[in-house]
């Protein structure tokens, strides 16, 4: 099981407490959508990805990226279960939603860079340290119940 | 070989005339050891790498940084050939300094982190493309000499 020390956890909250879930949520998924280009495959069906000015005035993007980041809320809350808390959506990922685990990776990175953006320097390398593990269980969670 | 847009060169050259390379290159290598702790092994002979602070405090670190950041600039200088630009750097690291290449990625992981929070808002998706473009072929060429 993960162990998260005080400190840790602490910072988990603090952070998650100051993040705007409804900005950074579609910040996030639109930078996955112009960085790494190919994740576009999985959304077909959003309309208009054809640019990075037309992903980032994307509705469907936008209320995407609020779903996916209102279920982080999920872990934040859930610190010493998270591998558990995630099972049911493991699995929709990979048996329903047919989505390359590697991008959970691409996605997890890409909302450090926003919440560093967000945040400047007090986003320093302890807090750093502390959101990447985060994610990074998270990441694993996510990618369980994939065979 | 690689293409370049106007944009991407421009905003390539902007970053870099504009960094402070004593701050982004201290605050990159730091961040490294301290997010990623088995990249200490490289630098058993820096003294007190014990936690964050020491780490953030420590003058070899800080003098190392400042190294590796100045290595980038022959990237930054030649982007219409950085393959060649890094041939030595590359089998220098592989031969010499026995660098683990996926080493180079949480470096420019860590990099970014760093430019992200230092530029903000200002950081945009369009410039996180151009940067993490750039710091993928720096990688590549980097890679390049090992056996």
């Amino acid at each position: 099981m993960v162990e998260w020390s005080d400190s840790e956890r602490n910072t988990i909250a603090s952070v998650w407490g100051k993040i705007n879930v409804d900005e950074i949520g579609p910040q996030t998924l639109a930078r996955v959508l112009i960085v790494y280009p190919w994740t576009q495959r999985y959304f077909g069906s959003f309309g208009n990805l054809s640019s990075a000015s037309a992903i980032l005035g994307n509705p469907k993007v936008a209320n995407h990226g609020k779903t996916v980041l209102n279920a982080l809320d999920k872990a934040v809350k859930n610190l010493d279960g998270i591998k558990g808390t995630y099972s049911e959506l493991s699995q929709l990922h990979c048996d329903k939603l047919n989505v390359d685990p590697d991008n959970f990776r691409l996605l997890a990175d890409c909302l450090t860079i926003v919440v560093a953006t967000a945040f400047g320097s007090a986003f320093n390398p302890a807090v750093q340290a502390t959101w990447q593990k985060f994610l990074s269980v998270v990441v694993a969670a996510l990618s369980s119940r994939y065979f | 070989m690689v293409e370049w847009t106007e944009f991407e060169r421009t905003t390539i050259q902007d970053i870099f005339s504009k960094m402070n390379y004593d701050v982004v290159g201290q605050q990159s290598l730091a961040r490294c050891l301290v997010v990623y702790p088995w990249t200490q092994r490289y630098f058993g002979n820096f003294g007190n790498l014990y936690n964050a602070a020491a780490i953030m405090g420590n003058p070899m670190v800080a003098a190392h940084g400042r190294v590796v950041l100045h290595g980038l600039d022959k990237a930054v200088k030649n982007m219409d050939n950085i393959k060649a630009a890094y041939a030595e750097l590359s089998v220098l690291h592989s031969e010499k300094l026995h660098v683990d290449p996926d080493n180079f990625r949480l470096l420019g992981d860590c990099l970014t982190v760093v430019v992200a929070a230092q530029l903000g808002a200002a950081f945009t998706p369009e410039v996180q493309a151009a940067f993490q473009k750039f710091l993928a072929v720096v990688i590549s060429s980097l890679q390049r000499q090992y056996h």
